[in-house]
């Protein structure tokens, strides 16, 4: 009898327990999708047409593709203009070209194909004009994630007289070092490059982990949003793979706070 | 008869047994089914727990964000009106953009010299020397080591090659290298007077110098196994050849490009 009673217990407790998970991955859904239709909305709020030029012909203007095309490669070319007037080392992703280029002062110092982009559906949905709107001035870096060091520092203590002192060895560049990082912008537009070379398993388990390891955090910022009741933060993203080589020059390059110019 | 009776008895009693035993047995029989059958079932509870917790981490980690993803493609808001673009004032909005599109062009071009400059790269140790737009030559170079020299006061250096944009300012032939402090300092010798004998050293830097600014120069080496690493003080190093061309290709003010 007694045994009868606990098993009803464990039982009703298990299907709780199921039904509680349902209904949080049910919730996580929803508001994820909930998300991502803001943020949409944000874009075209901010970014589109000024409301005060919105007339009907303005309008038929800005749904034009011709126009909106010639007006994204404006602001695309503007926008390395103004990257160039800073004197800094830029960086340019042209992803109709799939380039991505280091730029000093508009000089073009470094070229490199992308062979692999994914851009978020977000740009796609959202109103062209906005997006290009949006990108029509740089982007500015406010923090990265790297399987590298930014500044391969290497530590050296000053020998005390002439016995002391050894001559320096030849650096060791045959270490292995995977190359992947994120790019976060001040507008809320993260950059993922990520080398394109896997043909090690240590390259792909290593890739593996350093998105997953994000994911796993951008997944717990959206938990303690939603335990707070409040909608997930939706964050655009770029995807990129290009040559280990040519993103480690252009993640040693651009300055921690340097700038980025996208033509999508 | 008695005898009958009595063996007859012994017959029932030991079916009687039989039939207790056989009942005993299938009880046995039923307790192990039932014991496997808890077994089996605590053993699918277990491994659905265990699978259940890396798809639900998947599930959050791929599939909603796999969710957030889905949808149409296309902004639909941009359509081609045949008509609309028939209109004069079409036309001439589009002559304007483009007119516009071509002077923002100009203006970025014109931020490439046409004068000879050079490009510097300190991460994979290369220069590429231009003229005309055009590249006319590369090769390895050694730039900074990226070495962080400490004492045991205050006093520290870094040695690496700045990034950016600089100008020649002065070209030398010959030069002599008037060492400065962390030369000594790395070396474990004391630190002679700013215009003492031993701070000169003749020949370690190669036929010519080129000055880029905060005592910063691209000169010739005697390390030349060291080309293509990150060995230098700050300095770019360059082999014999390739500095010849580079002194005779670049001009005071000609630009240089370190990233």
């Amino acid at each position: 009898m007694g045994n009868c009673k606990n098993s009803l217990v464990i039982r009703i407790a298990l299907w709780v327990f199921a039904f509680i998970v349902l209904a949080f991955i049910l919730y996580f859904t929803i508001m994820s999708l909930i998300s991502t239709s803001r943020k949409i909305a944000e874009i075209n709020d901010s970014y589109s047409f000024n409301q005060i030029e919105k007339t009907s012909i303005d309008e038929k203007f800005f749904t034009d593709s011709t126009f909106v095309e010639m007006q994204k490669e404006r602001a695309f070319t503007q926008s390395r203009i103004a990257m160039a007037e800073t004197d800094s080392i830029g960086l340019t992703l042209n992803l109709r070209d799939s380039l991505a280029q280091l730029e000093v002062n508009g000089v073009v110092v470094h070229k490199t194909k992308i062979s692999f982009q994914r851009i978020c559906k977000a740009f796609n949905r959202a109103n062209s004009y906005a997006v290009a709107s949006m990108l029509s001035k740089p982007l500015n870096i406010i923090s990265d994630t790297a399987t590298i060091k930014k500044v391969p520092l290497l530590v050296k203590m000053a020998p005390k007289d002439t016995s002391e002192y050894k001559p320096d060895a030849i650096p060791d560049t045959s270490s292995f070092e995977p190359v992947n990082y994120i790019l976060e912008m001040s507008n809320g537009i993260r950059i993922f490059v990520y080398q394109q070379e896997l043909a090690k398993s240590k390259d792909v388990y290593h890739q593996m982990l350093f998105d997953v390891a994000d994911r796993a955090k951008s997944t717990l910022k959206a938990f303690k949003r939603m335990a707070a009741f409040e909608v997930p933060e939706y964050r655009l993203y770029i995807k990129i793979k290009i040559p280990k080589d040519d993103a480690k020059i252009i993640y040693r390059a651009i300055p921690r706070n340097g700038q980025i110019t996208v033509f999508w | 008869m008695e005898e009958n009776l009595h063996n007859e008895g012994i017959d029932i009693s030991n079916a009687l047994e039989g039939d207790s035993a056989e009942v005993s047995m299938q009880g046995t029989a039923k307790q192990t089914k039932s014991r496997l059958r808890r077994l089996l079932m605590g053993f699918m509870f277990f491994f659905s727990v265990i699978l259940f917790i890396p798809l639900l981490v998947l599930f959050f980690l791929y599939v909603i964000p796999g969710i957030q993803e889905f949808g149409k493609g296309r902004n639909s808001i941009e359509v081609n009106d045949v008509e609309f673009k028939q209109q004069p004032n079409y036309a001439k909005q589009i002559a304007l953009l483009d007119k516009e599109l071509q002077k923002v062009t100009k203006k970025l071009n014109a931020f490439t010299p046409n004068q000879p400059y050079i490009v510097i790269s300190t991460t994979n140790n290369r220069f590429f020397l231009y003229e005309n737009k055009t590249l006319v030559r590369e090769g390895f170079c050694s730039s900074g080591s990226y070495t962080l020299l400490l004492t045991e006061g205050p006093k520290r250096w870094i040695f690496k090659t700045p990034k950016g944009k600089f100008r020649i300012l002065s070209k030398m032939i010959d030069p002599v290298w008037k060492k400065p402090d962390w030369a000594f300092v790395e070396e474990g010798l004391p630190i002679p007077s700013a215009d003492h004998d031993s701070r000169f050293e003749y020949g370690v830097l190669g036929d010519y110098a080129l000055e880029i600014g905060d005592g910063y120069l691209i000169h010739g080496t005697i390390y030349k196994r060291f080309l293509g690493m990150p060995v230098t003080h700050g300095c770019i190093r360059l082999n014999d050849d390739d500095l010849k061309v580079i002194y005779k290709t670049l001009d005071f003010g000609s630009k240089v490009y370190i990233y």
